[in-house]
């Protein structure tokens, strides 16, 4: 599936343009209602045609990260410092019931996990396709509804007819999850953000979205960010993985260079962790538990559950630094680099 | 759809013929009817010759019969007080009833539904402790304690409005405001938590990632579907509406069906009793039943069960 992407050393993959990234994240800082901060600076930049894959174990900030992006930190969370960019426009509200200057479903859009939740059980799957083609494309009903079938169409559900008119209780988890897509794609946005958008699926369904997105993807050149924590998703679909660790992101890289060689001991751990068949090795789990955001360790937070710690990782925190074509923030991996 | 409104019909008449028989028999089984009627000092024959006058001497089941017989043509026997069609206190009354019932439901959803969804919408703010104080307020007064002091207020204070009677407008307003003022604290109580449910809901945060500006949210995705249980709500109140009115119609002397019942119960005169307990559980299931329909209406999953998916 990953064949002609992300290949080896090769920066970018054919039709990404790195230089006018759609998304730009800039030192991202939220805290909760405590004050305690979830996101310590995340800083990432994603380009048409891209698909990044954001991962990390439950509780590290991913969800986070993609709903500052969409200017939807949930009640009780505020941005403390840092800017979203969307074409090169800055939000200004981050503020779940502010319309985030108009760019939510325009420019960015968001594939929720649980798609037939995130539909309203009294209306039908084309009465939200057409919600947001008038909003966002400003047709009439008529055009509206025949927008809505050709958006059908292109997720795959056909007869577009008999799926406008059916209720989300009456599709599978799939099914929504194709609907969910197609509301994405309403308003012609240039950004999807998807959290965990196959975990509730079994795997075929699971495969079936995942080449739905690889194909929209690439047909209409669309950045994807790419919100998981299985890296055998990733594997499939991205071009590039980003990997965050207690709000902060430790490394970033291309995917064919991740797997071939992680540089930092978590994504190492992350890797080892994978049940794999060829690799016939013991699953080895990260050992430790993540810290909770109020009692994060000092110096590399991941010094704890560490498997080659140096001395200078329990006082002095690790900041990015170019390693192999990516990111990586490790003072152990900056010194094999520069080694 | 058809057959499930037909379904839902067929049961309201079956629980309407069931209740209005029971009540029959609850009012009939060991009463010596002549004994009530008149009084603890009549002759044995003045009972004997009341009870063959109105057929009491009959076993149980032939007046039964005799009843709903003429119940289904509209004959519903007559008043022991004066001789007249029972019914005709009913076609007398019904209208009156219904005049501050409906005032009163008017005027509780005219206040109550903004009132929850302003407080739900503004939910923790200063708006909402407002409204809802006020609500918990409305909700624990008596009806007859607002009413007597809306009464004092405005008729023997202010002498703005009449206090009892009901020949005029303005003879309504205050029977119609405190029956509204009562039950639209409960209904303001009922809209804002319906209104919160779906708020908190996955398909409204969903809604506003699409791009919903706020007032689309509320009004075209959380409000069609909290008025589900709202409207429910309603329903059902639609069907204790005339049994409210009782309490209101006392304090402000309105001749309407409450105060028919309370005499009818004290004069003992059954016919009437009985006719008023025919009209109360008809709006009951009748409610429901409205209930039921409304349901099947809104909310496609009730339609739909089964799946269309074959
Ligand atoms: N609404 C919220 N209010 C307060 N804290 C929150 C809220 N949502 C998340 N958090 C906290 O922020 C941190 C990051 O949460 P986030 O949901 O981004 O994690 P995640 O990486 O998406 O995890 P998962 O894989 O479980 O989805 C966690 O410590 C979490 O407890
Ligand atoms: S900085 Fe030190 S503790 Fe942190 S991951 Fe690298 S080696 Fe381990
Ligand atoms: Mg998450």
């Amino acid at each position: 599936m990953t064949s002609g992407r992300g290949g080896g050393a090769a920066p970018a993959p054919a039709g990404v343009d790195i230089l006018h990234p759609a998304l730009e994240l800039d030192d991202l800082r939220v805290a909760n209602a405590e004050g305690q901060a979830l996101l310590h600076g995340v800083s990432l930049q994603l380009a048409r045609g891209e698909v990044l894959g954001l991962v990390g174990e439950s509780g590290c900030g991913k969800s986070i990260t993609g709903a500052t992006a969409m200017g939807m930190l949930p009640p009780g969370l505020a941005l403390r410092g840092g800017n979203v960019r969307i074409a090169g426009e800055s939000l200004t509200a981050f503020n779940e019931t502010a319309p985030a200057n108009g760019m939510r479903g325009r420019h960015i859009a968001l594939i929720p996990q649980d798609a037939t939740a995130s539909l309203n059980p009294t209306r039908t799957i084309g009465w939200h396709l057409v919600d947001g083609l008038r909003r966002h494309r400003g047709l009439d009903a008529r055009e509206a509804g025949r927008a809505s079938r050709q958006l059908l169409s292109e997720v795959g559900l056909t007869p577009p007819e008999r799926w406008a008119r059916a209720y989300p209780h009456q599709l599978s988890g799939g099914m929504n999850q194709r609907v969910a897509i197609a509301r994405a794609l309403t308003g012609n946005p240039d950004i999807l953000i998807a959290d965990e958008p196959t975990t509730a699926l079994d795997v075929t369904m699971q495969a079936q979205v995942l080449e739905l997105l690889t194909n929209l993807v690439q047909s209409a050149g669309l950045a994807l960010l790419f919100i998981t924590h299985d890296l055998g998703v990733v594997a499939q679909i991205a071009d590039r993985v980003a990997v965050m660790y207690c709000g902060r992101i430790v490394e970033t890289a291309a995917v064919a260079a991740f797997f071939h060689r992680p540089r930092h001991p978590y994504s190492e751990g992350l890797l080892a962790s994978i049940p794999s068949l060829d690799r016939r090795q013991d699953v080895a789990p990260l050992p430790g538990t993540v810290p909770s955001p109020g009692a994060l360790p000092d110096g590399c937070a991941f010094h704890p559950r560490c498997s080659r710690p140096l001395p200078v990782c329990l006082g002095n925190r690790p900041h990015l630094n170019t390693a192999g074509g990516g990111l990586v923030a490790c003072h152990a991996a900056m010194e094999l680099a520069s080694a | 759809m058809t057959g499930y409104f037909l379904r839902r019909t067929l049961r309201a008449v079956i629980t309407l013929w069931v209740a209005v028989t029971f009540f029959f028999f609850l009012l009939r089984v060991d009463v010596n009817i002549g004994l009530l009627a008149l009084n603890m000092n009549a002759s044995q024959e003045a009972i004997d010759s009341f009870n063959t006058r109105w057929g009491f001497d009959k076993s149980l089941l032939d007046q039964y019969w005799l009843w709903i017989t003429g119940a289904l043509q509209g004959d519903f026997g007559y008043s022991f007080r004066d001789a007249r069609p029972a019914a005709d206190w009913v076609a007398e009354r019904l209208p009156k009833t219904l005049e501050l019932s409906l005032a009163g439901f008017a005027l509780m959803i005219v206040i109550g539904v903004p009132a929850g969804l302003a407080a739900a919408i503004r939910n923790g703010t200063a708006t909402d402790r407002t409204i809802m104080s006020l609500a918990a307020a409305g909700y624990s007064l008596p009806s007859f304690v607002l009413g007597l002091a809306l009464m004092y207020t405005f008729a023997v204070y202010l002498q703005l409005l009449p206090s009892t009677g009901s020949t005029s407008f303005a003879h309504l307003i205050l029977p119609a405001a405190t029956y509204g003022l009562t039950g639209s604290a409960g209904i303001a109580r009922f809209t804002r938590a319906a209104m919160l449910e779906v708020l908190g809901k996955p398909y409204i945060a969903a809604a506003r990632a699409s791009g919903a500006p706020p007032a689309a949210v509320v009004l075209r995705h959380a409000v069609p579907n909290a008025a589900i249980p709202v409207v429910t709500m309603l329903g059902f109140s639609v069907g204790q509406l005339v049994g409210h009115a009782v309490i209101v119609e006392t304090v402000f002397a309105w001749p309407g069906l409450g105060q028919a019942l309370i005499s009818a119960v004290a004069n003992r005169d059954l016919a009437v009793v009985q006719v008023l307990v025919v009209v109360f559980a008809t709006f009951m299931i009748g409610a429901n039943l409205l209930v039921d329909i409304l349901y099947g209406v809104l909310d496609p999953r009730i339609r739909t069960a089964g799946g269309a998916n074959g």
